[in-house]
This record gives structure tokens, C-alpha cells and sequence, in this order.
């Protein structure tokens, strides 16, 4: 990276940071934030209210990401909306169950489930075994998951990660069990089939702005906002360079 | 706040880490490489927790007289015991576990195309709509496009450039997406450096 770059980046992560810090403060936040409506967020807080009367439970599958590797903000993401659904199903005779194909996530998991349901001990947490590992390649994790979506009287599968076209296997298995599939991943490939073989997918950044529907921190409200101000930053800077680069200017 | 100093520890690797990324300085840069050779330890570490999770979780199912989980135990401690004797890169220990995963998950690569396949009819049939319509003209059409059908065509005048054209829409596309991806990427990972979620807590 040349010198020029890595200032660029490093200012570039130093606004984007502050300015999700200020846009969290209190009085910032006085009005609710709006929100435009995605399907997918309604249904799973449908999915969320059933688990509490008809005595379902959730799975939350976090794919494969290696925490160490670049494609890990899926799984990141996929545990900030563990915490959340783990919160609201605090209620649940059922408590949510997440599979994960990577044991760095699996142990995040289950410390994410000890954090979240109140009174829970490790020994319960570890008898319960709620925060699975499924499997070591793609296929043995999807494998793995399939048992838990067909056997565990799953009545929602919410799947966020990083994953390849595998994840294709896991919406199918979720449809014929009649459950809820919603899915969201940081790959194009799983983007692409998880548009076909989920009920509602999520595409793009809408995976990041999931925390923001389901809780009520400041924080991912005012992330959604910068979030939301940087792409259209992007898109009138991507704007600009093409129409001056036509004009001959660059 | 509960656990305090793993709060601590944590913010204060990822700024080291985030630092030695932008700052090409050889003290910054040491302690990165430090940090990090740590964090593969670590990740290892936490691999084999999971994986002893995985086998308690068959050795549970096995209890539950779900037998098939045999299979899995058996196989991870033949594989365990041959390596530990051969070594992990023995050709010969190579070619047996190569031999048994690849077949198995090429034959799990042919169920995921009849899935995929699934998926497509039960689109049209769900998402009788017009992103459901767009989306499979626009799998048919890269299909045809990307395959080696209209090889003969490319060399038609006006034609090639066409199919050409068409070919570099997916790039805009997905890049598009991609810069949607990393934003929120960029939003999680400082929502966890800045300490307001902390999924080590627990």
C-alpha cells in the first residue's frame, strides 16, 4: 500500500468511526430512527413471538468465515443478531441454536449465548449445546447444519455468514421442513442462490443494518445512518470521476 | 461493564492491529506480526475446542440411538491415530483421507446442483413477480452467454462486442454489492473496536 493510500484508508476509518460515535450520543437520537420496512425483518420477528407460543426454536447459522480471514464481517454480523434474537427469546422454553463451521465462531457463539440468556450456567450451556461447531469444509458444515434444521423443530433458519453455493443445500432442507429461511452473506455466489432458495433474502448491506431493526442500542442506528451516508458519498464520487474522466479531465 | 479488562485487551489489539495495516513503521509492524502470530495460536486452539464440541455433539446423538454419528467418531479417530503414526503429510495418509473426502463431497457437489436447479423452478413458482422474472432471464441469458455456445458468434461482427458488453454487467453489479458489503463490514468491525459489542464477553 503507498504511503498516499494508507493515509487515505486511515482517515477514512478515523470519520467513519467518529462519526458513528457522535450520531450514537443521546442527543443525537431523540427521534426514533426511521427504518424502511424489509419483509424479511418482519417475518423473523414473527418467527421470534412463535418460539414463545408454539414452542419452536431458531437457528442461526453463521457459515463458514475463519475469524482471522477478510470475509469474516458476515459471521461478526451474524453475532450481533445472535445477541439480539437470544435477548428477545429469553422467554422461549426453546432457547435459539447457532451452527458455525469455524471454531473460533463456535466458541464466539457460545459466549455470545452465556452473555445473553440470563441465569444460563456454563454446564447448561454446555448440556444445551446451543452454539455448535458442525463441520470442518463447507460441505461437512452444511451437512452438519441440515441435522439440526431437520431434527430440532426449527420454525425459523436465519442464515448469515460467509458461504459458497452449498448454502443451497441448507435453504432447501429449511423450505421442505416448512420453516422460515432468511438469508444474508458477504459472498456473491451465496447472494445469488440464497435470492433463489430463500423466502426473503437479504442482499447486500442490508445483512449489516439487521442489528438496527432487531435492538434498540444507539449504536447500530447510528451505523446504519453513516452507512447509509458513505454509499451515497461513493456513488456521487463514482459519479463524478466518470463524468470527468468522459469530459477528458482525468 | 462486564468483563473489563477482556473489553481493554481487545480494543486495545485491534487498534495495534488496524494501526500496523495503515502505518508503515517497523516498531507498529512487529508488534502486528506479534499480535497476530498470537491470534492464529489461538484460532488453532479454538479449532480443536470446536472440534471436540462436534464429537461430544455425535457422541450425544450416538446416546440418543442415532447411530450414523458411529461413523463420524470412528472416522475422526482412524484419521486422528493415522496421523499422529504417518504424519500429517504422508502421501500415503494423503491418499487415503483425499480418497474418502473427495469423493463424498464431489457426490454432495452433484445434490447441490439438483438443488440449485430445485431452487430456480421453486423461484419462478414463488416469485412470480418482476425481480423473480428479471432474475431468471438474466440466469438464462449468462448461462448461454458464459458457456461455449456462442463461441462461433463472438466472431460476428457487432455480435461479439455484444455478448462482450453483456458479459461485463455482472462485474458492475457485483461491485456495486461489494461496496454495500464492505461499508457494513467496515460499521461491524468498529462497532467490536470501539467495545460496543462484545461477543468475548461471556
Amino acid at each position: 500500500m503507498s504511503p498516499l493510500n494508507a493515509a487515505l484508508g486511515l482517515f477514512f476509518v478515523l470519520i467513519y468511526a467518529g462519526l458513528i460515535l457522535i450520531f450514537s450520543l443521546p442527543r443525537m437520537n431523540k427521534k426514533p430512527p426511521l427504518l424502511r420496512r424489509i419483509e424479511a425483518v418482519e417475518k423473523l420477528k414473527l418467527a421470534i413471538g412463535l418460539t414463545v407460543e408454539a414452542g419452536t426454536r431458531i437457528h442461526i447459522s453463521l457459515g463458514n468465515a475463519d475469524l482471522l480471514s477478510p470475509c469474516n464481517s458476515s459471521a461478526l454480523a451474524g453475532l450481533s443478531i445472535l445477541e439480539q434474537v437470544a435477548l428477545i427469546s429469553q422467554l422461549a422454553d426453546r432457547k435459539p441454536i447457532a451452527t458455525s463451521g469455524n471454531g473460533t465462531i463456535a466458541v464466539l457463539s457460545q459466549s455470545v449465548f452465556k452473555n445473553s440468556l440470563e441465569g444460563i450456567s456454563a454446564a447448561d450451556l454446555k448440556e444445551s449445546n446451543q452454539g455448535q461447531f458442525s463441520g470442518t469444509t463447507p460441505l461437512s458444515y452444511a451437512v452438519g447444519a441440515i441435522s439440526v434444521i431437520r431434527k430440532d423443530q426449527i420454525s425459523a433458519n436465519v442464515l448469515l455468514g460467509n458461504y459458497g453455493c452449498e448454502v443451497a443445500l441448507l435453504g432447501q432442507n429449511s423450505n421442505q421442513m416448512k420453516a422460515i429461511t432468511l438469508g444474508a452473506s458477504d459472498s456473491l455466489t451465496a447472494q445469488a442462490v440464497l435470492f433463489a432458495a430463500s423466502d426473503d433474502p437479504l442482499i447486500g448491506e442490508e445483512l449489516f443494518a439487521l442489528p438496527a431493526y432487531l435492538g434498540t442500542k444507539r449504536i447500530h442506528s447510528a451505523s446504519v445512518k453513516i452507512q447509509d451516508f458513505f454509499r451515497w458519498v461513493l456513488i456521487i464520487t463514482m459519479l463524478a470521476g466518470a463524468i470527468l474522466k468522459y469530459l477528458g479531465f482525468l | 461493564m462486564k468483563a473489563p479488562f477482556a473489553t481493554a485487551v481487545a480494543i486495545t489489539v485491534g487498534l495495534l492491529i488496524l494501526a500496523g495495516y495503515f502505518i508503515v513503521s517497523p516498531l507498529v509492524q512487529n508488534i502486528r506480526f506479534f499480535l497476530l502470530d498470537w491470534a492464529i495460536i489461538l484460532a488453532g486452539v479454538a479449532g480443536i475446542v470446536g472440534i471436540l464440541s462436534l464429537l461430544r455433539t455425535h457422541w450425544r446423538k450416538v446416546r440418543s440411538r442415532e447411530f450414523g454419528s458411529l461413523i463420524v467418531i470412528f472416522a475422526f479417530l482412524a484419521t486422528l491415530l493415522l496421523g499422529l503414526l504417518l504424519g500429517a503429510d504422508n502421501p500415503q495418509f494423503q491418499f487415503v483421507v483425499t480418497g474418502i473426502q473427495v469423493p463424498i463431497e464431489t457426490s454432495l457437489m452433484a445434490v447441490v446442483l439438483f438443488s440449485l436447479v430445485f431452487a430456480a423452478i421453486r423461484l419462478f413458482q414463488k416469485k412470480n413477480n418482476l425481480m423473480g422474472t428479471i432474475f431468471l432471464i438474466s440466469m438464462f441469458v449468462f448461462l448461454v452467454t458464459s458457456s461455449s455456445l456462442l463461441g462461433i458468434a463472438q466472431n460476428i461482427p457487432g455480435l461479439g462486442a455484444l455478448i462482450s458488453a453483456i458479459q461485463t454487467l455482472p462485474v458492475a453489479g457485483a461491485r456495486g454489492i461489494l461496496l454495500g458489503i464492505s461499508l457494513g463490514g467496515i460499521a461491524a468491525g468498529l462497532r467490536i473496536l470501539v467495545g460496543a459489542e462484545r461477543p468475548y464477553r461471556g
